[in-house]
């Protein structure tokens, strides 16, 4: 019996000991490119995790989805330029929830000593079942399983047994309309329609017609659309308020300062669109989770009605604005951090400023001059960045012909791009070529290892600001990196602006 | 529930605990209770037509007896009512649009259909002819037809197979289990890494043929043939050790096939049970009455049991094409008998190699039909490989993954064929101690590490 015991206990042991080899083989050469393709968030954030002060979890709303915008600059990117002595970590992916940010959350470990501020989008959007039982759920399901702070291999095996809720189509829309038609309406008035489904179905029978007669079919679908993703409660049961509670009390529990971006609805197009009653439910809700957090010591920053009608790309309502309503929503953020922080910041609290001249380049849309240099070795966004070495020392260069407004003013550039490095080197730089009226020419160098440390084998945000004085008469502004070492140094991502100083910042 | 998932197991685990734990006398009631329940969890109503139609073909297999005219009316009636039936379903697959997408399928199909019908049809042919006693016993009829391990996608079993063992039910044996975890583990490695690693290839490869290199789009092409074996021999390799826990013996569906060095050495290696229904059910019959009109009454019965085959996977142009292609190369090779014998004489083991080449190109051609939807599109893929000069090297176009991918698809038909024999149960339980616990390890944890991750459904659940 004895002998048994000790060897069932053997088997036991080396079974325990197989696994956490197993375990460690697989986090160690595996996860990461199962990461890559399931989870890349979390990828991310591993990668941001030792060095961000500030990490920024946003959804569709970070980033720009129009191709006409003048700049891709993500709202955490435009943080970070109001705070260039720290690292503002912007993690952002279509369709996140509270539920998808409180797993990131969870999964900071004690490599985000640094992190001081943590940033969490409120989109009242993601709250609307429509936005629940949508395409990206099964997949949200499937990321959620690698997220999930538990040995990688356990959760690398119930992956692999498809261990989480997986719904067909046609499941997604039971789904969907049975939570429309348990959605019940409360106003404090008499309403027309008892449930978000009964609501829908009236709009969509509707009456907007166009100037000859016809139904405004456009119009009514936008209608419809805003009801399915506004016309509910927020409530206490809402699965998401669980979600944003344990992130308070995960923020709470580390120290670490929360601020809530309730993100801009476009107000006046859902009063358009639907009228009052939709736009009583949004602010409904608004006062409910601005209410409920502040109580619970939550910085919520309310952006509600930041921003008109134009600085919202589509015609209708969602979360995805123009450069200029980026730019807005970032100053209203950096402002409540600067607050916070001024000693770090580089902030002036009161201009709020659109760069005279901006522009930017990723590697994907050759829209710049000097092209020679472009790979698909790697890239930081896209498929394609710079690769500076020896044979091709130039970077893709911005150029800006200064308009006659700007000629004697004095102007501030601001560069800021990612780099990558296997090793470091002295020649890394970044340079601003200043072309005069006169013919002359003045280079002005930025070595990359005077900025600060050159982190090696990842991507590392760098950000330049250069005065350019009114009485100096430039006409011509180039920027560009240069590298004329044998050791590759790669570009990615590269945005300019300039900006008037006379005018603030 | 699929077989690799974790309900499914979890469910096979209690079914198994509970089933040797009762008394024997409920076990035969408790296995049909699961078979209902695991039926009723994709759909309630597929449960409720499989015991429609499991009482209804009980009710026919008694009221058969040959000799007697009213006999044959309740033959040709039952049989007539199931073959609507069924067609009826595979019509409205193709009527609400959900040919090209599995999940509606599995909403408008009922689960097992095609499998539960064939053996409905089987047991009653079978009375008419005399050669089974009709079945006095609901219970086991009713778990005939439904026994949860071949639902999904069979093997169609035989009633004269399956119903002595529920007569009799075997005695607890660990030796059994053990072989049976042993064919489970296989059949999950078979679907996990090999052929769900190797779906979203194919998927990728064939949703845009026409934007991949000619060379990648054929070796594409033989790589599917190697992931509907792969996933068919996986879920019947789960299916028969799911059935052998309950200590009940399944007819195994395939016989290292792809050795098989021509069609009809292919077909009695490939999808065994179904080949066999078509061959005693439709071929025999058939070629017995049409042998008056000398070889055209053959090969007309050959190809209309090919037909049977090809559309039995569903009522659309593609398989009719499917089938047809198969019954006429079977038809070839019956004209060409002769000289083949004398090839092969003369060539030995050249001719062997090549036939089986050419048996695996041609069989991985026609699976073809399981990915396109028309001619055209047949066609189209087809010429495309042709289109070697576009190419450049299918190096350019693979990850680190897909050559992993590509490892284990190469590795898996010799080690598979050769090295087991096609059976890893019998090879472990043939090996010695050292040699089964390595292969069981390497199992394990390329199951863990290397499995494919998206949800893929068995193939041949959909027919």
């Amino acid at each position: 019996m004895q002998r048994r015991i000790i060897k069932s206990t053997l088997y036991a042991l080396a079974i325990a000991c197989g696994l956490i080899a197993l375990n460690f083989i697989y986090t160690r050469y595996l996860w990461p490119s199962d990461l890559e393709k399931y989870a890349p968030t979390l990828l991310e954030l591993h990668a941001e995790m030792e060095d961000m002060t500030v990490l920024y979890l946003g959804d569709c709303s970070d980033q720009t989805i129009s191709g006409n915008d003048s700049s891709d600059l993500a709202i955490s990117d435009l943080i970070q330029q109001q705070f260039p002595k720290w690292e503002v970590a912007g993690i952002s992916h279509n369709g996140y929830h509270a539920g998808m940010y409180r797993l990131l959350v969870e999964n900071l470990d004690e490599r985000a000593r640094g992190l001081q501020t943590l940033v969490v989008t409120l989109n009242l959007r993601t709250f609307s079942p429509y936005s629940i039982w949508n395409d990206y759920q099964n997949a949200f399901n499937q990321s959620q399983v690698l997220m999930n702070p538990r040995p990688p291999l356990l959760n690398r095996a119930l992956l692999n047994m498809g261990w989480y809720d997986r719904s067909t189509k046609a499941e997604s829309q039971e789904r969907l309309q049975e939570a429309l038609e348990s959605e019940e309406l409360h106003f404090p008035y008499p309403f027309e329609y008892a449930t978000t489904a009964a609501w829908n179905e009236g709009v969509s029978k509707g009456s907007y017609r166009t100037a000859d007669g016809q139904w405004d079919q456009q119009r009514i679908e936008a209608a419809c659309y805003s009801i399915k993703d506004f016309g509910l409660h927020v409530t206490d049961q809402h699965a998401l308020i669980a979600e944003l509670d344990q992130i308070a009390a995960i923020a709470q529990q580390r120290g670490i300062r929360l601020v809530f971006a309730l993100m801009p609805e476009n107000m006046e197009l859902i009063d358009a669109l639907v009228g009052p009653d939709l736009v009583f439910l949004v602010d409904s809700n608004r006062n409910y989770l601005t209410h409920r957090y502040r109580e619970m010591g939550v910085t919520v920053l309310d952006q509600l009605e930041l921003l008109t009608s134009d600085e919202f790309i589509e015609d209708n309502p969602n979360e995805h604005y123009t450069i200029e309503g980026r730019r807005k929503i970032a100053h209203r953020i950096a402002r409540d951090l600067a607050t916070e922080y001024p000693w770090e910041s580089s902030f002036d609290v009161t201009p709020e400023q659109k760069p005279a001249v901006s522009s930017g380049f990723s590697g994907e849309g050759p829209f710049w001059t000097n092209l020679n240099a472009l790979s698909e070795e790697r890239a930081h966004s896209g498929k394609r960045s710079a690769k500076l070495n020896k044979v091709n020392p130039f970077s893709p260069t911005f150029t800006s012909e200064l308009p006659a407004n700007l000629a004697d003013q004095p102007l501030q550039v601001e560069a800021q791009f990612f780099s990558y490095a296997e090793q470091s080197h002295e020649s890394f730089k970044l340079v601003i070529e200043l072309e005069y009226a006169d013919g002359n020419t003045s280079w002005h160098g930025f070595p990359l290892e005077q900025q600060g440390e050159i982190m090696l084998n990842t991507w590392q945000r760098q950000y330049i600001s250069f005065p350019v004085n009114a009485e100096t008469g430039v006409s011509v502004i180039k920027v560009y990196a240069f590298n004329d070492a044998p050791t590759s140094l790669f570009v990615d991502d590269l945005e300019v602006d300039i900006k008037v100083v006379s005018t603030g910042l | 529930m699929n077989f690799d998932s974790i309900p499914y197991l979890l469910f096979l685990g209690v079914s198994v605990v509970v089933y040797w734990l009762i008394p024997e006398k409920w076990r035969k009631q408790f296995l049909m209770l699961c078979s209902v329940l695991f039926v009723a969890y994709h759909h309630w109503w597929f449960s409720l037509l499989l015991i429609a139609v499991s009482l209804l073909t009980f009710e026919a297999g008694m009221r058969i007896s040959p000799g007697q005219r009213a006999s044959r009316w309740w033959y040709v009636g039952s049989v007539a009512i199931l073959i609507l039936l069924l067609a009826g379903f595979k019509w409205s697959v193709q009527w609400a649009g959900a040919d090209t997408d599995f999940d509606q399928i599995s909403w408008v199909l009922p689960l097992g259909i095609s499998y539960y019908t064939f053996q409905a049809v089987s047991y009653l042919t079978e009375r008419s002819w005399n050669t089974l006693p009709a079945e006095q016993s609901r219970t086991r009829f009713l778990l005939y037809m439904s026994f949860f391990p071949k639902i999904t996608a069979g093997p169609i079993e035989r009633a004269g197979d399956f119903l002595p063992q529920t007569q009799t039910l075997q005695a607890f044996n660990i030796q059994n289990i053990y072989s049976a975890s042993l064919q489970i583990l296989w059949g999950l490695f078979k679907k996990m890494v090999i052929a769900d690693r190797l779906a979203p290839w194919i998927e990728h490869v064939f949703t845009a043929p026409g934007e991949v290199p000619g060379s990648l789009l054929t070796l594409s092409i033989l790589l599917q043939a190697i992931q509907v074996y792969a996933n068919f021999s996986g879920y019947t390799d789960i299916a028969l050790g799911s059935a052998r826990l309950f200590g009940f013996e399944l007819t195994d569906n395939f016989n290292r096939p792809f050795l098989a060095q021509n069609i009809s050495d292919f077909w009695r290696r490939w999808h065994i049970t179904l080949s066999k229904w078509v061959l005693d059910y439709i071929y025999t019959p058939l070629s017995f009455r049409a042998a008056r009109f000398g070889k055209t009454g053959i090969y007309l019965s050959l190809f209309l049991s090919f037909i049977v085959i090809g559309i039995w996977h569903g009522i659309e142009m593609r398989y009719l094409y499917f089938g047809l292609m198969h019954g006429t190369l079977l038809v070839l090779e019956m004209n060409t008998r002769k000289w083949r014998m004398w090839l092969e004489t003369s060539l030995g083991r050249a001719w062997s190699v090549a036939g089986l080449v050419f048996t695996f190109l041609f069989f991985s051609m026609t699976t073809l039909w399981f990915f396109t939807f028309s001619l055209e599109e047949f066609g189209n893929v087809l010429m495309q490989c042709m289109r070697w000069d576009q190419n450049t090297s299918i190096s350019g176009s693979l990850s680190n993954e897909d050559y992993l991918t590509l490892f284990f698809a190469g590795t898996f038909i010799p080690i598979d064929h050769g090295l087991f024999k096609g059976s890893f149960h019998r090879w472990v339980q043939s090996s010695n101690r050292l040699t089964a616990g390595i292969a069981i390890i390497c199992l394990l944890i390329c199951i863990l590490l290397f499995s494919g991750v998206e949800d893929i459904p068995f193939i041949y659940e959909r027919f």
